[in-house]
């Protein structure tokens, strides 16, 4: 039956033997420095494996977890402290994306979780918690200012999230400036304690 | 009275609705006609087929949000009203698409602007892809009845400053500028729209057409994926759905078979061509799914010397045409010149930036303007738009390949917005690419625009108009459907969406899809019933 096929790729965080493919092919390609394509690792590139769909999963991995709080600070310019909310909201988010861009993420994270890629990929020599400021500075600038769209890509998924996870949350929007609600809409119904 | 949700009185009154997530749900359904999208298309057919006396049975894969889920939260807006969580890109990830995902699709969360089909548009279809009764004699008066049904009039009170500054700017340059017609009732000018209208002023199919169709007796089944067609001799025999939780999941143990006599896909410029490709419908000339066009969007921001609070305010008010046709149809790239607003998490995610340049220019908010660029896609060669295709999960991806055509058009946008937020006192101006800078001054904007580099994933592009797919005309060598939206190779499956254009619109699609769609969708109902 043909519903069957519009199940998903696996969560590539799941098991190291899926993602191995992926960490090969990008490996092979990055060493080519072959021009990116559409049928590139993280980017709508999830090989042929038709499958039951990907079962939920709104928890970081421990690995994942620790990109995020190194990489939040730095994508906020702000402390540790102010940046973990937003690495607590990551796991569900990133859950919530749908299956085709989850497990794109899902790719992108395992490749800058893993050792030996993290260090091909991101320049990052050791773990992230271990990482300098400017480690992680010059990691964000490469992949902003890199000629690989497929860099720039991985750079906006990564920034776009922790920004919008950050910005988008009550408790920071002073950080933009941003008022908040319009009073008058504390007439409507939605906003009574019992509604209409 | 606005404060009357006309979902919470159907709910109340015993509306048929049934959420494939849930235990009740039923496995199978019939209906005279079946109608897959609650979109601007679906929501239409569904108005003039339930009126017409037919049962008519409306699916969706999204929830059933309405005005008491409508907090203005940005981020529950994302997950529970966007496709893929506001995710969306092409397939190389260089274009970001936003699309709607509940019932109501993108118009319960669309900016309410309403423009007719352009004329020189209408007449392009008409020349090259043969559509019938196209022209604007044709059409007036199904747009005349979409204005009236979803009340369209031009924006009467003052733009917010955010559509100021393109009205101060493009005057100044001497720019024909003009009032957006907007698709509002009682609006209370808060600029919410794009999270749900929080006083249903908003005249979206959410409280209009589909509370039409319900009250003449339509069902709803919300949360459930269709997955395909079962096609058996040249006909839709019925079609399967999979249930899609509020969490973005499928759950494949929970499915529903509908069955009826025709059947609408209205599932807009993706989601259509993906159901008829995962299906397998005859396609001898391989046309579905190409011919995507997207409207691409390029933006600048501005900071201006007062604030512009460009989160507060009827979204889009303010529009000129100057630069849209003035090669002509078929010559270099044309764009209309809009306004977007800026709320803090769309603000965070368009900016393309990270570190002090992120929190400086998050800081500022209330003082950024933004200035947009709709390009006009597919009415040149050397603009075929993109191709919907499938994963091998069977899920929907766009490629849209980028060329030195669309490149010109980016650059004069660029420049061109850059001189109007200029002229309207901006102090700084900086095109969204990852390679610009702050510029001071037109002259410095000028010369550093002209030296930025185009190419995919340092421009910034965006897109919230997909349209085509399923191409309309009468031959079916160069189109999926006739000029009604009948399937050419199907006989009792029809098209009713943002698909069936033949190149984008050059302006907000909303109003061309309500308009045509009324014309095809009576025109349906007269062959159903007669
Ligand atoms: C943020 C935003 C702002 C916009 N602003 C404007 C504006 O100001 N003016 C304007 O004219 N236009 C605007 N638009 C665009 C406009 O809303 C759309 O062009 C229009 O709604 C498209 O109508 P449609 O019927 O083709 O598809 P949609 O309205 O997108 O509806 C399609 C529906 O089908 C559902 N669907 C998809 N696949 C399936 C499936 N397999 N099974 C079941 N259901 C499915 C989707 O969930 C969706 O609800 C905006 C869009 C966005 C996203
Ligand atoms: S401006 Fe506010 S009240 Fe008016 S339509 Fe938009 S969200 Fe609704």
């Amino acid at each position: 039956m043909k519903a069957i096929s519009m199940v998903s790729c696996p969560p590539a965080t799941a098991t190291s033997s899926t993602s191995g493919l992926s960490r090969r092919t990008f490996l092979k390609r990055t060493a080519m420095a072959s021009a990116v394509t559409a049928s590139v690792p993280w980017i709508h590139g999830c090989a042929s494996r038709p499958m039951e769909a990907m079962p939920a999963q709104p928890d970081l991995s421990d690995d994942q977890r620790q990109l995020f709080l190194a990489l939040a600070p730095v994508i906020l310019h702000r402390s540790p402290e102010e940046s973990e909310p937003v690495v607590d909201r990551m796991g569900l988010a990133i859950d919530s994306l749908g299956d085709l861009n989850r497990s794109q993420f899902d790719e992108l994270l395992a490749l800058l979780t893993f050792a030996p890629t993290r260090v091909a990929i991101a320049g990052v020599w050791p773990a992230w918690e271990d990482a300098s400021q400017k480690d992680k500075e010059e990691f964000l600038e490469d992949w902003r200012s890199s000629s690989l769209g497929l860099l720039n890509a991985g750079y906006i998924g990564l920034t776009k999230l922790t920004a919008a996870l950050h910005y988008g949350h009550p408790e920071n929007f002073e950080h933009s400036g941003y008022p908040g609600l319009p009073v008058a809409v504390q007439s409507l119904p939605q906003f009574q304690e019992s509604p209409v | 009275m606005s404060l009357q949700d006309p979902i919470e009185k159907g709910l109340m009154s015993g509306w048929r609705i049934d959420d494939l997530t849930r235990d009740d749900a039923p496995a199978l359904l019939e209906a005279d006609v079946v109608i897959v999208g609650t979109g601007a298309g679906g929501g239409t057919a569904a108005e003039i087929l339930s009126r017409a006396g037919l049962s008519v049975l409306m699916i969706e894969e999204g929830g059933l949000h309405h005005q008491k889920d409508f907090k203005l939260d940005e981020l529950w807006a994302f997950g529970n009203l966007y496709q893929e969580a506001n995710s969306r890109t092409t397939a190389d990830a260089a274009i970001s698409i936003l699309q709607g995902k509940s019932v109501g699709g993108s118009t319960t969360i669309n900016w309410t602007s309403s423009f007719r089909t352009p004329e020189p548009t209408l007449n392009y279809w008409k020349q090259q892809f043969g559509v019938l009764d196209i022209d604007s004699a044709n059409m007036a008066p199904w747009f005349q009845d979409r204005e009236n049904r979803l009340n369209i009039a031009p924006w009467a009170a003052e733009p917010n400053a955010n559509n100021s500054v393109l009205q101060n700017g493009g005057r100044q340059l001497g720019w024909n500028i003009k009032a957006i017609p907007r698709n509002v009732k009682a609006c209370w000018n808060l600029g919410y729209c794009g999270f749900g209208c929080p006083t249903n002023a908003k005249q979206s199919m959410l409280v209009t057409s589909i509370p039409d169709a319900m009250n003449a007796g339509g069902r709803l089944l919300t949360r459930a994926s269709v997955s395909q067609l079962l096609i058996e001799q040249g006909q839709i025999a019925g079609l399967d759905c999979v249930a899609l939780d509020a969490g973005n999941h499928l759950r494949p143990s929970r499915q529903c078979r509908v069955k009826g006599r025709h059947y609408i896909l209205s599932a807009g410029a993706i989601g259509s061509p993906a159901i008829l490709l995962r299906s397998e419908a005859p396609d001898p000339y391989g046309l579905t799914g190409k011919r995507t066009f997207l409207h691409p969007v390029v933006a600048n921001i501005a900071e201006m010397p007062e604030k512009v609070d460009p989160f507060y305010g009827a979204p889009q008010s303010i529009y000129t045409d100057e630069f849209n046709w003035r090669d002509g149809n078929e010559g270099k790239l044309g764009f209309k010149l809009e306004v977007p607003p800026l709320h803090p998490a769309m603000a965070a995610g368009v900016l393309g930036m990270h570190g002090e340049d992120l929190r400086q220019n998050m800081e500022r908010l209330p003082y950024i303007n933004s200035v947009l660029a709709l390009m006009r896609d597919g009415f040149h060669e050397e603009s075929p738009g993109g191709e919907v295709k499938l994963k091998d999960n069977g899920r929907p991806v766009v490629d849209y390949p980028l060329n030195d055509y669309l490149w010109d058009g980016v650059r004069e946008a660029y420049l061109q917005m850059a001189e109007c937020q200029f002229a309207a006192g901006a102090k700084r101006v900086r095109p969204l690419h990852l390679d610009s800078g702050d510029y001071r001054s037109w002259s410095e904007a000028r010369e550093a625009i002209r030296d930025l580099p185009l190419k995919a994933h340092r421009v910034r592009l965006f897109s919230a108009h997909v349209m085509g797919g399923c191409t309309m005309g009468e031959n079916s060598r160069t189109s999926v459907v006739n000029s009604f939206g009948r399937h050419h190779h199907l006989n009792n499956l029809s098209v009713m969406d943002g698909s069936v254009f033949p190149t984008s619109i050059g302006a907000n699609p909303q109003l061309s899809i309500y308009g045509l769609v009324a014309r095809n969708a009576s025109r349906l109902a007269a062959e159903l019933t007669g």
